[in-house]
């Protein structure tokens, strides 16, 4: 892994899980730049870098909410994976679903790995401390220059 | 999670790195049953045939080692998730290259992460522990949601020509 920062975007509308995240992201090992938005149609302009996200840095990874405002997860990670510059994005869904439609659909997508939000602040926590492990210190993931 | 039997695909042409890795992994606790593949075309005609008997259910994960000298990875990966019966298959590819390109490449033809090949036994143990950790306890699986399949407890090795033939029938969506 490289020494600059990851970039993480992370698209969730719940507040509170974002704020758990960021706390669990806290004590990652790798120096993390998380950035949020809260729904689909903030996530793909970011992602295109249209306003107000025209600086905006191109995620190493994402933490994708499926049920989101204006534009939800699924249609989402659709048309990243339709555009060839955002295809090989590492998408991870993270969302209080664990209906079958939404996993067997959404790895039908292309989502590189799909995790059922735990119950309790302490299981969360667990969970994004899983992500920060194996996403940022085993995977190798893709750096565009 | 799902606690069954982990169907394992290994697709390697080093039976030292196999070794390693399937006792690291049986160091771990979990309970798998792991199938082998050492060429590239065995590895072309493993996934011909699985997609095209579609009661055979998919493998819970296909570890992928992207540098086999008769084949190309990229192509194979594309291949797969272009296939309607194997394009949920979960696979972990592993590369002993640190080319950036190549890794992208490896994203945007559908790897759902990509690795470092482990060198040492302390690399092969760490993996382990994460593959156990993350990818079985803490993910949602599409196997998780097809009918459990195998009855084999522990480990075992098998040479593939054909699918492996200690699998009952399940069902693949």
């Amino acid at each position: 892994m490289s020494s600059k920062s990851i970039h993480v975007l992370m698209v969730e509308d719940d507040a509170e899980d974002v704020m758990l995240t960021k706390e669990a992201l806290s004590s990652s090992k790798v120096s993390l730049d998380l950035q949020v938005v809260e729904d689909g149609a903030q996530a793909m302009a970011y992602l295109r870098q249209e306003p107000p996200y025209d600086n905006a840095p191109r995620p190493d990874m994402i933490l994708l909410d499926l049920n989101l405002p204006k534009k939800n997860g699924r249609e989402v990670l659709n048309e990243m994976r339709e555009d060839t510059n955002l295809r090989g994005i590492p998408v991870i869904i993270l969302t209080t679903s664990d209906q079958q439609e939404d996993v067997l659909k959404t790895y039908e997508l292309g989502a590189n790995c799909y995790i059922t939000k735990p119950v309790g602040l302490e299981q969360f926590s667990k969970v994004v401390s899983s992500i920060d492990h194996f996403w940022f210190s085993i995977v190798k993931l893709p750096h565009y220059e | 999670m799902v606690l069954r039997t982990r169907e394992l695909v290994i697709i390697d042409d080093d039976d030292e790195d196999i070794l390693v890795l399937q006792e690291s992994l049986a160091n771990t606790g979990l309970d798998f049953h792991l199938t082998i593949i050492h060429k590239g075309c065995e590895a072309v005609r493993y996934f011909e045939q699985l997609s095209h008997n579609s009661l055979e259910p998919n493998p819970d994960l296909i570890i992928l080692d992207l540098q086999l000298p008769d084949l190309n990875g990229i192509d194979l990966l594309r291949t797969i998730r272009n296939d309607p019966a194997l394009i949920r298959i979960p696979i972990i590819a592993y590369t002993g290259l640190d080319d950036g390109k190549h890794i992208a490449s490896c994203y945007k033809a559908g790897i759902n992460c990509c690795i470092k090949k482990p060198t040492t036994i302390q690399d092969a143990t760490n993996l382990a522990n994460s593959i156990n950790d993350f990818w079985f306890k803490t993910l949602r699986l599409p196997s998780d949601y097809q009918q459990s399949h195998s009855t084999h407890n522990g480990t075992s090795e098998q040479n593939v020509g054909l699918l492996p033939k200690t699998m009952p029938r399940g069902v693949v969506n």
